[in-house]
């Protein structure tokens, strides 16, 4: 047990396709690999769960949804363990409902486990990213830098106070140079940008291979990208406890 | 106008209504809806209607530049003003469109079933932009259309959510158009047309390529058949509304086998 603030990491965005998924296992596998941090990935994505397609886990036996409908059932039971270390919790992909409010009530024993707890969400502002919102002490809102994206992470960021919950900041994913400028957009959603990733072909070849881009090309520009978005996260007010925590699960 | 000729009209005009769907987001619906409306109204002459349904984040105004509309879709819903006070000209191509609030919460899209009623007797073809949660306005509006097109990028996250769409769209008791692939790279890894179709079960009606033109479009809040209808990407999607309005292109594969690889990986 530890007085954090951060416990639970919420990675949202009302729009879909903008890297959320991307973002919560690469950030995993390095707080894991690199700081040694003991942290867990639950998919909150109940709809169309994509974290374990992309970690390569998709045949888990024992899912989220399996454990959160059970009156006994823990979070720690569906946990699978990844090569990279990461703990993470997949959804089921044929179980497409849960009731509102099913992993709020088991998140809690969860953080007792582990250091941090980083939930992927759906899109959209129904009860599921709800759900992610309402367990999360923190959030992540990832954006590319088009207008319908940075509109949603306005929905997004407006969402999270509304449920009174701080955002640590926006991850702006896919730049490739000829966008809005990046000091407008940080204007327009007044909230600290905590990373810029490139638009790299390695993640799309990355996901092909069911694998996060930092394990799959280290060197590439988007992992050297995720690597500083994980240093910057941990300077951050809320998450600087992090550093040299060795509860290793 | 008399009850017997609006029968009549209402006989002779129908209109085809197809949903743009996809649970996974992302992958191009508005940018596929938007283009096909523009294309079938400038370039085929069909009487056409955009309408945004992606009620948690209409973005079709993005898209059209017509931002900032006095008068929504949550206005008609909500009772507050006639369906045709909400029907926008998009003044580049003549396409009508019907916008969704930006700031307005999301709603639930109870009645409409009317609305489309009173619409699809005005219009050749109407177009329904979705959002991508797997929700009940989702289930409510594929119901209310002729047919689903189903827009997909060719990686597993996205063909993995494009089986439950179709699921979705099955159970509703909609005809599945086809699949449209959406930025594809053809670069080596990427999933194979023939493993995509045979996993999904329909065909591949349309490949539209990765192109930077599509984004610089956005950027101009045009889409990209207007902005640049001679790139990779402006073309293509001039085909797919050509093959849209052709009846005698086929509807289905026929058979329905899963490709073994692709469901291995899936986890099924």
């Amino acid at each position: 047990m530890s007085d954090l603030s951060v416990k639970v990491l919420g990675v949202i965005s009302v729009k879909g396709g903008v890297g959320k998924t991307t973002t919560v296992s690469n950030l995993g596998v390095i707080l894991r690999k690199e700081y040694n941090i003991s942290c867990v990935l639950v998919d909150a994505n109940i709809s169309v769960p994509n974290l374990a397609l992309h970690m390569d886990m998709a045949s888990a036996e024992t899912t989220l949804q399996d454990v959160i409908e059970k009156e006994d059932g823990s979070l720690s039971d569906a946990v699978q363990v990844h090569d990279s270390g990461v703990h993470v919790i997949p959804a089921s992909f044929s179980k497409s409902q849960i009731t509102p409010g099913s992993i709020e009530k088991k998140i809690k024993a969860l953080t007792e486990k582990y250091d941090l707890v980083i939930m992927d969400s759906s899109p959209g502002t129904g009860y599921e990213p709800l759900e992610v919102i309402r367990c999360s002490d923190a959030l992540i809102v990832v954006a590319c830098l088009d207008f319908p994206s940075i509109s949603a992470a306005l929905k997004s960021i407006r969402l999270s106070g509304e449920e009174g919950k701080t955002v640590l900041g926006v991850v702006l994913n896919r730049l490739k140079g000829e966008e809005m400028n990046i000091d407008d957009v940080k204007g327009i959603l007044s909230e600290k940008i905590l990373g810029t990733i490139p638009e790299d072909s390695k993640v799309r070849e990355a996901i092909s291979n069911r694998m996060p881009v930092v394990l799959f090309a280290p060197r590439s520009p988007a992992s050297a990208a995720y690597r500083k978005l994980a240093e910057a996260l941990l300077e951050t007010d809320e998450l600087k406890g992090l550093r040299g925590k060795t509860n290793v699960c | 106008m008399s009850a017997k000729k609006e029968r009549d009209e209402k006989a002779a005009k129908t209109a085809n209504i197809i949903t743009i769907v996809s649970v996974k987001g992302g992958v191009g619906k508005t940018t596929i809806a938007s283009n096909l409306g523009v294309i079938l109204s400038s370039v085929y002459g069909r009487k056409t209607l955009l309408i945004d349904c992606d009620f948690d984040l209409p973005s079709v105004g993005f898209h059209l530049n017509m931002l900032d509309p006095d008068i929504t879709l949550h206005d008609v819903l909500d009772g507050r003003f006639p369906l045709n006070a909400a029907v926008h000209a998009h003044s580049d191509s003549g396409l009508d469109v019907i916008l969704g609030s930006l700031s307005a919460d999301s709603i639930v899209s109870g009645n409409m079933a009317e609305l489309i009623e009173q619409l699809s007797n005005d219009y050749e073809w109407i177009i329904i932009d979705t959002n991508p949660s797997l929700d009940q306005n989702l289930k409510s509006v594929i119901r209310l259309s002729k047919e689903a097109l189903i827009i997909s990028s060719p990686d597993f996250p996205s063909i993995s959510g494009s089986m439950k769409a179709i699921k979705v769209v099955e159970e509703c008791g909609i005809k599945v158009r086809g699949i449209v692939l959406n930025r594809v790279t053809k670069e080596r890894y990427e999933l194979d047309v023939k493993e995509i179709e045979e996993t999904l079960g329909y065909p591949v009606i349309s490949s539209v390529p990765e192109d930077s033109k599509v984004k610089e479009a956005l950027s101009y809040k045009k889409p990209v058949a207007l902005y640049a209808p001679k790139t990779p990407a402006g073309k293509e999607l001039k085909r797919l509304a050509g093959v849209l309005t052709d009846a005698k292109e086929p509807n289905g594969l026929g058979k329905k086998g899963l490709s073994a690889s692709i469901c291995r990986i899936l986890g099924r």
